[in-house]
């Protein structure tokens, strides 16, 4: 196989099929000494540093070993003299309410508020806080699951640097003198009195009450109007949306019914509209049988993708063609005229605007034009195969990545296509779209507009940061918001918008708050506060509620009634009870939506989406793209998975969340392709400067394989100046990059030069952190291969695949449960959202920049990201790894003082009160899973962070190891629960962190002794395979091989090629 | 074999070392203060178990109810001393002293007695529901005027009971009750039981 990669040179080089980094395609690394010591150790970084300055340190002529000697005895008398421990209080409840056991867990139904999405949560609740979220599993959107934002949407709620009281000050100063509530409210509410112009700029509402409480109390002045702004929302689509089909929304998409999806651009599984609910739709329509392989060519979709960045989406697709961005448009129009102009199919083949909108479109022309691989052909061959599979395909597009001239054009065309294959009204549809239809930059640009000319009187922002969220400069929104005279900023941190109010109002987070939510039209989901409020803040609409009050508008009855928020919210979900005709009470409805969480309208599981009518006249409006001077530069912005446009940045969990594609944390970075970082003269962690129109920027270069050679990228979010000590100047901040060109800005398709400064920036990368000595771990084969024999990883990688191995070990004997976990390789797609469902789950600590740099990071689960193919045409494979809690663990037999062990139930038992930190067990474990605490790292939770520590799992101090423990608490609890059912753990009440989750139920957990089991059902299929079986360390976790569906002619080529290179 | 002035340094210092560490377990032995056996501090009120739980023969459960649902068997709130003392013995200084804390919405500040360390998960609960009486642990509350730690609380003495040595007989006839003489380990011992 692989593992003799360049060491003898003789022998022709063979590049390892998997590898983490274009680099390892290059005889001559291999051939690096450096390399060789440093993948051959089984640390990537020694603790030197701490050492080396114990070494340095004067200690008065003793040598460092006797220091430390006398230290040791020094610090055992220190103990013995004291062996009374502290006097710690108990102090309970005066009155303790009914349904708090201390001790025990409650659950409350909620609604997550991180993005515009508005899933259904649960937070889990001990003493009083929210300690941990997970998915409603009655929602219809998540279903049980939760992305990483959400997730990590918890730890904000405790942010120390949150605003903790109102303050008043002057515009362009961010602090201001700290005055009370009654106070502000009289302040203000004297001049919204005298103001008639009144614009309340908020960032996407997806609340229905909330909406109306901000219409109503508009509605009060003169000239009241709400204006939507959010980067991140895709007003394009709607906008699209209404030319087309003539209704402004944002529809629904079915990517579970879809047998062939085309993304232009979208990454509908990493953050394009409801990522969770597309994620899981999209993993259904993938699922796989090894006992009837041939079912699955009729049930496994294909994706096929084209991006100028490497998207998560980009990651999973079947066939991923980079472009560079703003190419997306022609592209499509390729494929549309080759429908329906070259090949006459569907119903526009006859309608002559159609035709004359696509002419000039040629697929011959484009893809000579973008340089597509494949060429004509391939659009050829992909109009083809779209019209096979008319009526259960999907095309989809947009994104900020394609946010250029074209984007709202690109959707059209979208529409076209999706109309023209027969897919409008099957896997995508007009009805039970979400309920807020997508906002842009229009009505931001329009209300800057009037701002300037002075015809504001009073701007209350809330939830949006357009002083960092635009380019703030070119839009002149800074000096339009010292012309307004009252400017109340009601936000969570004191932000770089708040910087221009004369008031700045501590607003709740979403969990202290009441509210409700709709996913999508007929769906309705509430929120209610999982504790009290921590500062002095209070609730934007319990405000609006009371200037409306105090300034005495005239408003509708229902919001001067309203005695509170928590009133007004329950008089709206009163109405949707009425129009539901629900004959019991009004309560009884109430508390069953309090605890569902969620209510489904009745019409809306009767309404059945049927297609509209496409307008022709949209496609003829469409005016046509130059496209840009070959070899050019171009750039495109990207949210990442991690940050989004950066509201959140001041969560050190998402700062720290290793990038599913790049695996850098802490920073953002410019993704420049392996060609183009060849052709400029590039490498890796190089800083260089890049100017677009007359902004210049500093950034750090990544080299990302797959990344079209004139395209580069760089995500938004990061270098916030006002968020927090976590999230103030961590990375660069792109947002001035952004073009504001009249009522639109533009995000990609950037022109840009490039300069190198000669300066280095070690970006935190995990990437090699874990590499081992090469041995094959993961597998991958094409849908044909597996149909064809679905055990087909035992030829293509048989390392991975050895049955029995003769060992003079007794084995060990599991009488009871034996917990262990499938992991399907093939479903996961890499999103990370169990990296931080586990470090919510148990208390796992951030270690900051410099110490992931140091590859300490603790992270008890990470994604191992495996490319394979060319460095142009990379294709991507994701392993979740953590604790195989093998049979035969090696961790185990090296541990001097027996902290880590077996239990008998098959778990590998850490124990951290044993630990000495000798780190051996670290040593010899292949799977790299061990993290060790160089450091006290929980002291680094400030203040309120520390409540959101999970009790049930103990905080690790420095000189300890820990790993994966399949959330042992979770298990205590199940058999607790089952032993007072007398019963035996059912698989559906025992879900570890990182399994509740996961979007696509890529991970199973369960009892592997029991054959009815999911995941005993799994192990028994034959793409089940365990990482380095060939080590015979037997592990309790195994993985499910992952299958492309692609057709690979080569792949047979390609082993007959690799075995004669062997001979 | 050839013996060097260092080395016989070297068996000098562990044999110092050995010596240092028999000392340190022999004083943890002779002084019990170690694993806070005995310990029995002073209470803001002085509620007397002996009054209460002897005299009265109120069941421990009354007040501690979160014995059998939880992990921790939580000193009571207030409001459960008021259910009796809202007219019970209203002329204590002490009882005033509760009520007016209770009044005042103020708890009060019990003197924590027995505590395990961080990293032990002890569920009151499961040991509740398999008939470990309270005072195999927390000895003859019933008896005591000023509650004090009567176990040593060690992994050791743990570990003991678990094993089946020092298990009460109608825990153990629980566990085996088709033994005429029931013996045997009665709880698991992994180290996760009770260490995660």
């Amino acid at each position: 196989m692989n593992k003799n990669s360049g060491k003898d040179e003789t022998s022709t080089f063979v590049p390892p099929r998997h590898w983490l980094g274009p680099e390892e395609l290059e005889a001559s690394y291999w051939a690096d000494p450096q390399v060789a010591e440093k993948r051959s150790q089984e640390f990537y970084e020694k603790p030197v540093e701490l050492i080396d300055a114990i070494d340095k340190t004067d200690t008065q002529g003793l040598a460092r070993r006797e220091f430390l000697t006398i230290m040791g005895a020094s610090m055992a008398m220190a103990t013995l003299s004291c062996a009374r421990r502290p006097v710690h209080k108990i102090i309970p409840h005066v009155v303790r309410p009914e349904e708090v056991v201390p001790g025990v867990s409650s659950y409350y139904a909620s609604t997550c508020k991180e993005c515009s999405v508005g899933c259904g949560i649960l937070t889990k609740n001990r003493e009083g806080r929210p300690i941990k979220l997970e998915g409603n599993s009655e929602h219809p959107a998540n279903r049980g699951a939760l992305c990483a934002q959400g997730q990590a949407s918890l730890l904000n709620l405790y942010d120390p640097d949150r605003l903790q009281a109102p303050y008043s000050k002057s515009k362009g100063q961010l602090s201001g003198t700290e005055i009370s509530w009654e106070t502000a409210d009289a302040q203000i509410a004297q001049k919204l009195k005298a103001s008639g112009r009144v614009r309340v700029l908020t960032g996407t509402v997806n609340s229905p009450s909330t909406q109306r409480l901000i219409n109503e109390f508009l509605g009060g002045f003169k000239d009241g109007k709400h204006v939507v702004y959010d980067p991140l929302s895709l007003g394009e689509i709607s906008d699209a949306q209404e030319a087309s089909y003539g209704t402004n929304v944002t529809p629904k998409y079915y990517f579970d019914k879809a047998e062939f999806v085309v993304s232009f651009g979208a990454d509908f599984l990493g953050n394009w509209l409801s990522p969770v609910e597309h994620s899981r739709d999209w993993g259904q329509g993938r699922r796989l049988d090894s006992k009837n392989p041939a079912n699955a060519a009729l049930r496994f979709s294909k994706l096929v993708v084209f991006e100028s960045i490497f998207s998560v989406t980009g990651a999973n697709a079947d066939e991923r063609y980079p472009v560079r961005p703003g190419d997306e448009y022609r592209l499509a129009m390729a494929l549309a005229y080759e429908l329906i102009v070259s090949k006459k199919l569907s119903r526009f083949a006859s309608d002559s605007a159609v035709i004359a909108a696509l002419q000039g479109y040629k697929p011959e022309v484009i893809a000579a034009e973008i340089g597509i691989e494949g060429g004509a052909e391939k659009i050829r061959a992909l109009a083809e195969q779209l019209w096979r599979s008319r009526g259960k395909g999907l095309v989809v597009g947009g994104g900020i990545s394609t946010r250029n001239s074209s984007a709202h054009a690109l959707q059209v065309v979208v529409n076209l296509l999706n109309s023209a294959l027969e897919n409008e009204g099957v896997t995508v549809a007009g009805a039970g779209v979400f309920a807020q239809p997508g906002s842009t930059y229009a009505g931001l640009a329009a209300l800057i507009e009037e701002m300037r000319a002075g015809r504001v009187d009073a701007l209350i922002v809330h939830r949006t940061n357009p002083a960092f969220t635009t380019p703030r400069t070119a839009t002149g929104l800074e000096e339009a918001m010292k012309k307004v005279s009252l400017v109340v900023s009601v936000a969570d941190h004191a932000d770089e918008t708040s910087r221009f109010a004369d008031y700045v109002l501590a607003d709740h987070h979403y969990l202290e708050n009441w509210g409700d939510g709709s996913a999508w039209h007929g769906v309705y989901s509430l929120q209610q506060p999982a504790i009290a409020p921590l500062y002095s803040t209070r609730a934007f609409e319990d405000t609006l509620i009371a200037w409306a009050k105090g300034a005495q508008l005239k408003v509708s009855s229902r919001l001067s009634g309203a005695a509170d928020w928590h009133a007004y919210l329950m008089d709206c979900w009163n109405e949707i009870h009425q129009s539901e005709h629900i004959p019991s009470g009004f309560q009884q409805f109430w508390e069953t939506c309090l605890r569902d969480g969620v209510y489904t309208a009745k019409a809306n599981s009767s309404t059945k989406a049927s297609a509209r009518a496409f307008r022709s006249a949209s496609v003829s409006a469409l005016t046509k793209f130059a496209p840009a001077a070959e070899n050019e530069m171009r750039l495109a912005l990207y949210e990442s998975i991690a940050l989004g446009d950066g509201t959140s940045a001041n969560n050190p969990w998402l700062q720290e969340f290793p990038d599913p594609i790049s695996s850098i944390t802490w920073d953002n970075y410019l993704n420049i392709g392996v060609a183009a970082a060849k052709r400029l003269g590039l490498a890796e962690n190089d800083v260089v400067e890049i100017q677009s129109a007359d902004v210049a920027l500093q950034l750090p270069v990544h080299i990302q394989p797959g990344m079209h050679p004139a395209s580069a990228s760089v995500a938004i979010g990061y270098g916030r100046r006002s968020v927090g000590k976590v999230g103030n100047l961590a990375g660069v901040d792109v947002f001035p990059l952004v073009k504001a060109q009249g009522n639109e800005l533009v995000y990609a398709g950037l022109p840009m030069a490039l300069t190198k400064t000669g300066k280095f920036y070690k970006l935190a990368a995990t990437q090699y952190h874990t590499a081992s000595e090469n041995r094959p771990i993961i597998n991958d084969i094409s849908l044909a291969q597996f149909i064809k024999n679905p055990g087909a990883v035992n030829e293509t990688e048989p390392e991975l695949k050895l049955k029995e191995i003769p060992t003079i070990f007794p084995r060990h004997d599991y009488k009871g449960y034996r917990w262990g976990m499938s992991i399907d390789l093939t479903q996961c797609f890499g999103c990370g959202a169990c990296v931080i469902a586990c470090q919510a789950e148990n208390n796992i600590p951030v270690v900051g920049r410099e110490q992931v740099r140091n590859s300490r990071q603790m992270h008890w689960i990470r994604i191992d990201r495996y490319f394979s193919g060319t460095p142009e045409k990379p294709e991507v494979v994701f392993q979740p790894m953590l604790c195989q809690h093998c049979e035969n663990a090696p961790c185990e037999t090296v541990c001097p003082v027996l902290a880590t062990v077996h239990d008998d139930e098959g778990l590998n038992v850490q124990v951290y009160n044993r630990c000495v930190g000798t780190r051996y067990c670290q040593n010899n474990c292949p799977y790299k899973v061990r993290r060790f605490n160089f450091f006290d790292h929980w002291k680094s939770y400030e203040g309120s962070m520390n409540l959101a520590w999970n009790p049930d799992v103990t905080v690790r101090s420095r000189g300890i190891m820990e790993k994966c423990t399949f959330c042992v608490q979770r298990i205590r609890d199940a058999k607790d629960q089952a032993k007072d059912a007398g019963t035996l753990v059912e698989e559906s009440s025992l879900k570890t962190a990182c399994q509740q989750t996961c979007p696509t139920d890529a991970i199973v957990f369960g009892d592997i002794n029991n054959p009815a089991t999911k995941v005993s059902h799994r192990n028994d299929e034959q793409r089940t395979f365990r990482a380095l079986e060939v080590l015979n360390t037997r592990p309790a976790v195994s993985y499910m091989t992952k299958v492309r569906n692609v057709e690979r002619a080569e792949t047979q080529e390609a082993n007959e090629a690799k075995e004669g290179a062997h001979s | 074999m050839l013996t060097s002035r260092s080395s016989q340094l070297k068996y000098g210092i562990i044999f110092g070392a050995l010596v240092v560490v028999l000392a340190i377990v022999g004083l943890m032995a002779v002084f019990p203060t170690a694993t806070n056996q005995g310990y029995a501090p002073e209470q803001p009120i002085p509620f007397s178990h002996r009054l209460h739980a002897g005299q009265y023969k109120m069941a421990c459960l009354y007040c501690h109810s979160n014995a059998e649902r939880s992990m921790h068997a939580t000193v009571p709130s207030l409001n459960i001393c008021m259910n009796c003392h809202s007219i019970v013995k209203g002329d204590s200084p002490y009882i005033q002293k509760m009520k007016k804390a209770f009044a005042e919405g103020k708890p009060i500040e019990w003197v924590r007695i027995h505590e395990l360390p961080d990293f032990v998960y002890f569920p009151h609960k499961r040991h509740v529901a398999k008939g470990v009486a309270c005072q195999t642990c927390h000895g003859p509350v019933q008896e005591m005027d000023r509650v004090y730690q009567y176990a040593p609380l060690t992994m050791g003495w743990c570990m003991e009971c678990h094993r089946g040595e020092t298990t009460p007989r109608n825990v153990l006839q629980n566990v085996y009750p088709q033994m005429k003489n029931p013996q045997g380990p009665v709880a698991p011992v992994n180290c996760n039981t009770c260490h995660y």
